[in-house]
């Protein structure tokens, strides 16, 4: 089998990469290893609408499990941040049948899509790729091509076989274990969102509604002593809505968050999404991000083959491309992280006090300036950071 | 009985998965040597020779389910 190219990975990053380049004509095969699109599910499911509609998408119902006005924060003390607004700003998606839809887009653009199909290995003759190695069932075969989109997940086995560093430091790993609960008392267009030591180490704990009653109910840790899911268990216990709720699925994954590696493009192959690390290191999100770099892929990939040329120099295009995109906020996100990290459950609880005690819209500079003489100076120096 | 007693030392000494796993790749993504593998999405392979021991695979496993 011969094709232009191959995109190894139906996730949103994937599928948004096959789409872009069947839309402009090229023969493309999406490769899926799970026998199932988007399941698995691998996240917490929550998005911002402005971003997803940025990206020209059909949005269907079916995909979507709620509309969010915002969040609820806590501090550690449990000091209430509102960072809600009137307006829905985030929906909470159903992801076992958004990244299928999203395949479903792919393939009705052209693109040959293929699950429960392994790409074990690349072809590589005089530095360039020419082929991936497939598995599907028992049977092994190549499919010959030109180049190939790396869209494979934390686990990138794409970006390691042409020697691009994908490595994450523990340090810079969030390890993380969801619950789907149900029969919980949450709001139902309301994210709440947990910090601290006790909560969630390096992380945070998180609440995301789904209907009335449902909701996904996780966290993240780093640099802890127990597992995340132990974690989750003690929070569950800790908190009166959640402790009677049931729990209708498990979900547990890691999310990068050192922000995007060195280089996210060799001779002949990009990567794109989680395998990218184009995760915001502040939230731990990236559908939009991996989606919008998708589409930046299919494009480079798509002059790319105009121009006959996938060597290394053609195709840093891409990585100066999703770097305009979303480089600037990614890089915004691990500056406001890399403070966050910094400061101890005292300090977070002064900042929520000072947080919760303004309104926003109303901000008086007098009020600024007599709690600004109440804080340390680690605090200012943060929120100075996020300015 | 001397080669039973090795194989026994080297079991012991090999890293462990646990049922417990979810084959979600968070160990593949943290192994400095390279010395993990997510094949098909049934399993996690390790390669005891690239293996440097460092549980850095066992601190990031979201469900405790490695031992090095």
């Amino acid at each position: 089998m011969r094709c232009d190219f191959v995109v190894v990975g139906a996730g949103p990053g994937g599928s948004m990469a096959a789409k872009t380049l069947a839309e402009k004509g090229a023969k493309v095969l999406l490769v899926e290893k799970r026998p199932e699109i988007g399941v698995p599910v691998r996240c917490a499911e929550a998005t911002g609408i402005e971003g997803l509609k940025a990206l020209g998408i059909k949005i269907k119902e079916k995909f979507i499990a709620s509309r969010t006005r915002g969040a609820y924060v806590y501090s550690p003390d449990g000091t209430l941040v509102d960072i809600s607004g009137k307006e829905y700003s985030g929906y909470i998606l159903e992801r076992r049948l958004f990244d299928k839809y999203l395949a479903i887009y792919a393939a009705e653009a052209g693109a040959e899509v293929r699950t429960r199909t392994y790409a074990y290995d690349l072809l590589i003759k005089d530095n360039a790729v020419k082929g991936v190695f497939l598995k599907q069932f028992n049977k092994r075969f190549l499919v010959e091509c030109k180049a190939v989109v790396g869209a494979d997940g934390i686990e990138s086995k794409i970006g390691r076989r042409v020697g691009l560093n994908t490595r994450t430091k523990l340090s810079q790993m969030t390890s993380n274990a969801q619950f789907e609960m149900v029969g919980i008392d949450v709001h139902e267009d309301i994210m709440e969102l947990y910090f601290g030591r006790e909560v969630a180490p390096g992380g945070y704990a998180w609440v995301f509604p789904k209907g009335k009653d449902i909701a996904n109910v996780g966290l993240g840790i780093r640099n802890a002593n127990k597992s995340a899911l132990e974690y989750l268990k003690n929070f569950i216990n800790s908190k009166k809505h959640l402790r009677n709720g049931k729990i209708s699925g498990i979900v547990v994954g890691g999310v990068p968050v050192q922000g995007p590696v060195e280089k996210t493009y060799s001779n002949g192959v990009v990567l794109v999404g989680d395998a990218a690390r184009h995760v915001d290191p502040l939230t731990g999100g990236g559908i939009c991000n991996a989606m919008k770099c998708g589409v930046i892929a299919g494009e480079v990939l798509i002059e790319a083959l105009e121009k006959d040329n996938f060597s290394e120099e053609s195709l840093a295009e891409y990585e100066k491309r999703w770097k305009q995109a979303i480089g600037s906020a990614l890089m915004r996100s691990l500056r406001v992280k890399e403070g966050l990290e910094k400061l101890n459950d005292e300090q977070l609880n002064q900042i929520a006090k000072v947080l919760s005690s303004l309104k926003f819209g109303s901000v008086d500079l007098k009020d600024i300036t007599k709690i600004s003489e109440e804080l340390p100076p680690e605090v200012i120096e943060f929120l100075q950071g996020l300015l | 009985m001397e080669k039973f007693l090795w194989c026994i030392l080297l079991l012991a000494k090999l890293m462990k998965i646990s049922k417990a796993c979810c084959y979600c790749g968070t160990c593949v993504a943290v192994c400095p040597s390279n010395a993990l593998e997510l094949c098909d999405c049934e399993s996690v392979v390790v390669n005891e020779k690239l293996c440097i021991k460092c549980k850095a695979c066992e601190k990031a496993c979201p469900v405790g389910a490695i031992r090095v």
